[in-house]
């Protein structure tokens, strides 16, 4: 297992590789010179040529590549183009406001969905089975950005029962960190948790048809404990690898509900790096981003045989 | 192991929790005094720096006019007056400029600001590793060159310029980069800088990068005793802080404001106003923007180096109609660069192209136009530029000119702009306060920054006007320009931007303003009345 581990956590070295070159180049494709951004449209060719040297952006593009490498490599990730801050402090910092929302959301929505994805498949085809599915399918079809702007209207706007911008941590202030986390943690929640419903009643119906299972029956077990103690443990595998990715895929690309709740978030950080071209932080957050969604792979991975003794690493 | 997992991911939850608590820390402290006084303002983005004319964009801008102060500063009128200066005086030759320090002006540490900290930051913005944005103003390369700053005594000091300028006031007053009067401390050790030590009404406390920028009452300011007007005169800082908060969406903003987690939300499009505008919890308050909304023509491009294709351009534009539709009734038609508000704004700025589609036919046909494609760069980043292109793109193709609208995103579009690289785009030069300083966003050398217009006769009529003062001889040199202009169609010159201020119910004295700043001093809350008169 150790070593499985290990190898999984080698192979992460040329997936960054790829990615740091894709980005950089791409990156420098795209239009637009942070540099003559940053200076507006009095244009003084000294201060650009300054900004040039200071960024390392008047040498060939190989060059400033390797040296970024380099620095990376050193886990010096530069400072900002726009802000001057450190770019790991930074990303870090929003980090964890991402991961909060995120984990939590993620969280909230499997266990909903598994409890309710068993339940539909334990009553298949009848009225319970349709209400659940009805209800992930709706969930699967509304933008988490649309049920944030609904829930600002009618929670924030017309109930005044909850915050609309801004973001207090959990830690500090319980409460009001809570009201600030609902509805984007509930936005998230709700859109994520149509896909792992559905996902967990499919393979559910799958197991409930395997012997073991008229077995357990045929022993006079509950239905209960026949679906949340033998049936799960089955159905779950499938289930932990989707979470790995929506996960994975939040982690990085919850821009529009932190844009939407204005949380001080690691999407919303790459957004506006993208616009104002702050090369350096973008390339940070991309690392960033494959690095956790090729960490949170690789530990769902390392779960699996704590739910399948079967399954050999 | 299992009972392990749920306990884990407790701690992964906490972990999360955990770094950015420690961050929280010194927010925290701040935040401790029961309940203080606080405006709150949305910021569209979060500002770049909090280092004057550094690394600025206009969100700085408007945080730091409430924290530095300039020897002189724009009325509401847009003219100069002093502001940390208490007079100033102009020699005839417009060539030595003598400020005197007002009573009472104190840096934010409590220290006297006296004339050698206006001479030490001149000596920093001059040193060309300060990335002073302006520095071309005042080193010769854009007008005339400052040869030496002095003082004398504590409060006064003078500027010699190697030749007459009758612009060196606005340069000083230029809200993009103000000269600042600051506080070495301003600084770190070793040069670097760490935070704006200013004069202003409101000192520089917190910036949480990305979320929001914190000032608090400065409780020693000495304010002038001249009424207030523009972001001159009289400054009272009623409340104990204005929290600038970062919310770059637009509903999110409205949502913020409706439900009074912000107070203010200012310079709005109309349209973006316009459906909480009869809402009860909030006051929408509009004002004529000096923000120009033009369809830039590249005049180097080889279809449109043809003066003629760029006529037939401008007559087959109904202009009138364009700025109707394009503002939603909201603004008139002006086709000059300077803004209506403008002194200079005469008759002659009022005349426009004549909208003649036979004209503008016969036009191309004389300039052998064969329908090549021309391409008008866009946005939808802000609405009102897609707009334009859109419009300009049906009332051109009447005339029989193949146009395309070619859409891009904001960075993008900007980055071609200051590079040149256009045929015809849809832009907005965002409010310059006097009409030199509207003219020199257009006109300049085109081999430095090749979005100007580089004609020699315009970039002659321009250094001249920044040598006189009369302003009969300056009206006489900007009419000039604009016939020109008028004449070689280097822009097309659609309408000055409405702008809406939307501000909760509970502010007082809050006035919005053409400059489009939003000016937090001499502004209170009710509650605050009601609790004095109690």
């Amino acid at each position: 297992m150790l070593s499985y581990f290990f190898k999984r956590l080698l192979m992460i070295i040329p997936t960054l590789f790829c990615i740091t070159i894709t980005v950089f180049i791409i990156m420098r494709m795209v239009p637009g010179d942070p540099v003559l951004l940053a200076m507006g449209d009095i244009k003084n060719p000294e201060l650009i040529e300054q900004m040039r040297e200071q960024l390392g952006l008047n040498k060939p593009i190989i060059i400033q590549y390797f040296h970024w490498l380099s620095r990376i490599i050193q886990l010096d990730f530069g400072h900002s183009i726009i802000t001057g801050e450190p770019v790991l402090s930074a990303m870090f910092e929003r980090f964890g406001v991402t991961a909060q929302v995120v984990i939590i959301s993620v969280l909230i929505a499997a266990v909903t969905a598994i409890i309710g994805g068993t339940l539909a498949a334990w009553q298949q085809n009848k009225a319970m089975d349709t209400a659940i599915v009805t209800f992930a399918v709706i969930c699967m079809s509304i933008p988490s950005f649309w049920l944030g702007i609904a829930f600002i209207l009618i929670f924030g706007v017309h109930l005044q029962w909850l915050p609309t911008v801004g973001y207090v941590s959990p830690l500090h202030n319980l409460t009001e960190g809570i009201q600030f986390l609902v509805m984007p943690i509930a936005a998230l929640a709700i859109a994520e948790m149509g896909g792992i419903l559905r996902m967990v009643r499919s393979t559910t119906i799958d197991v409930l048809r395997l012997e073991y299972i008229t077995h357990a029956r045929a022993k006079g077990i509950s239905e209960m404990t026949v679906l949340f103690r033998h049936a799960l443990k089955n159905t779950f595998i499938p289930t932990l690898t989707l979470l790995g990715l929506i996960m994975g895929s939040l982690l990085g690309g919850a821009a529009v509900v932190e844009t939407v709740f204005t949380l001080p978030g690691l999407g919303r950080l790459l957004v506006t790096s993208i616009y104002g071209r702050d090369y350096v932080m973008v390339q940070g957050i991309m690392i960033l981003i494959s690095t956790s969604y090729v960490l949170i792979n690789l530990l769902i991975d390392m779960l699996y045989p704590l739910f399948d003794p079967r399954v050999k690493l | 192991m299992r009972v392990y997992l749920p306990l884990a991911i407790a701690a992964i939850c906490l972990a999360t929790l955990w770094p950015y608590e420690k961050t929280q820390e010194a927010e925290l402290k701040n935040n401790s005094p029961k309940d203080p006084l606080e405006i709150r303002v949305a910021l569209s983005d979060d500002i770049r720096s909090s280092q004057p004319g550094v690394n600025r964009n206009s969100f700085a801008d408007d945080v730091l006019a409430h924290v530095v102060e300039s020897l002189v500063a724009h009325r509401e009128d847009l003219s100069i007056a002093p502001m940390a200066a208490s007079h100033y005086e102009v020699s005839d030759d417009l060539k030595v400029y003598r400020f005197t320090l007002r009573d009472g002006l104190k840096f934010h540490n409590g220290e006297d600001a006296l004339a050698k900290h206006v001479k030490m930051n001149w000596e920093t913005i001059l040193d060309p590793i300060s990335g002073f944005q302006c520095l071309p103003f005042y080193n010769g390369k854009m007008g005339a060159k400052v040869i030496s700053v002095e003082t004398e005594g504590d409060r006064v000091v003078i500027f010699k310029l190697d030749r007459p300028s009758s612009v060196f006031l606005e340069k000083l007053a230029y809200i993009q980069c103000p000269v600042a009067i600051l506080h070495p401390d301003s600084w770190n050790q070793d040069g670097t800088w760490n935070a704006p030590i200013g004069t202003g009404p409101f000192k520089f406390s917190e910036w949480k990068k990305g979320r929001y920028v914190l000032l608090k009452k400065f409780l020693q300011y000495h304010p002038r005793s001249d009424s207030a007007s523009g972001l001159a005169g009289r400054k009272i800082a009623y409340v104990d802080q204005v929290r600038f908060e970062v919310i770059t969406d637009l509903m999110a903003t409205k949502a913020a404001l409706i439900s009074g987690q912000i107070d203010i939300a200012n310079s709005l499009a109309p349209i973006t106003a316009l459906e909480i505008r009869s809402n009860a919890r909030v006051k929408a308050m509009d004002k004529q923007g000096l923000a120009r909304r033009v369809i830039l023509i590249q005049t180097d491009d080889p279809i449109l180096s043809s003066l003629k294709v760029r006529q037939a351009i401008a007559h087959a534009l109904d202009l009138k109609t364009f700025a109707d539709v394009a503002s939603l009734g909201n603004a008139a038609h002006n086709p000059s660069t300077l803004p209506i508000h403008s002194q200079y704004h005469t008759d002659l700025h009022s005349k426009n192209y004549k909208f003649n589609l036979e004209k503008s036919k016969r036009l191309l046909r004389e300039a052998d136009y064969q329908g090549e494609k021309i391409i008008i760069k866009t946005t939808r980043g802000e609405q009102a530029f897609f707009d334009s292109a859109m419009i300009a793109e049906a009332m051109l193709k009447k005339a029989n000119i193949n146009v395309e609208v070619q859409v891009m995103e904001m960075a993008s579009l900007l980055g071609d702009y200051f590079e040149g690289n256009y045929q015809l785009m849809a832009f907005e030069y965002t409010p310059r306060f006097t009409a030199f300083m509207n003219y020199h966003t257009l006109i300049g050398d085109k081999s430095v920054t090749p979005s100007r217009w580089g004609d020699p006769l315009a970039n002659q009529l321009l250094i001249e006007a920044a040598t006189y003062s009369n302003p009969e001889k300056l009206q006489s040199i900007f009419d000039k320009i604009h016939t020109h202009m008028m004449d070689k169609v280097p822009i097309i010159n659609l309408y000055n931007a409405p702008i809406v201020d939307v501000i909760s119910n509970r502010l007082e004295g809050y006035e919005p303003w053409t400059g489009a700043k939003p000016r937090l001093w001499n502004v209170k809350i009710k509650e605050q009345n009601e609790t004095l008169r109690r």
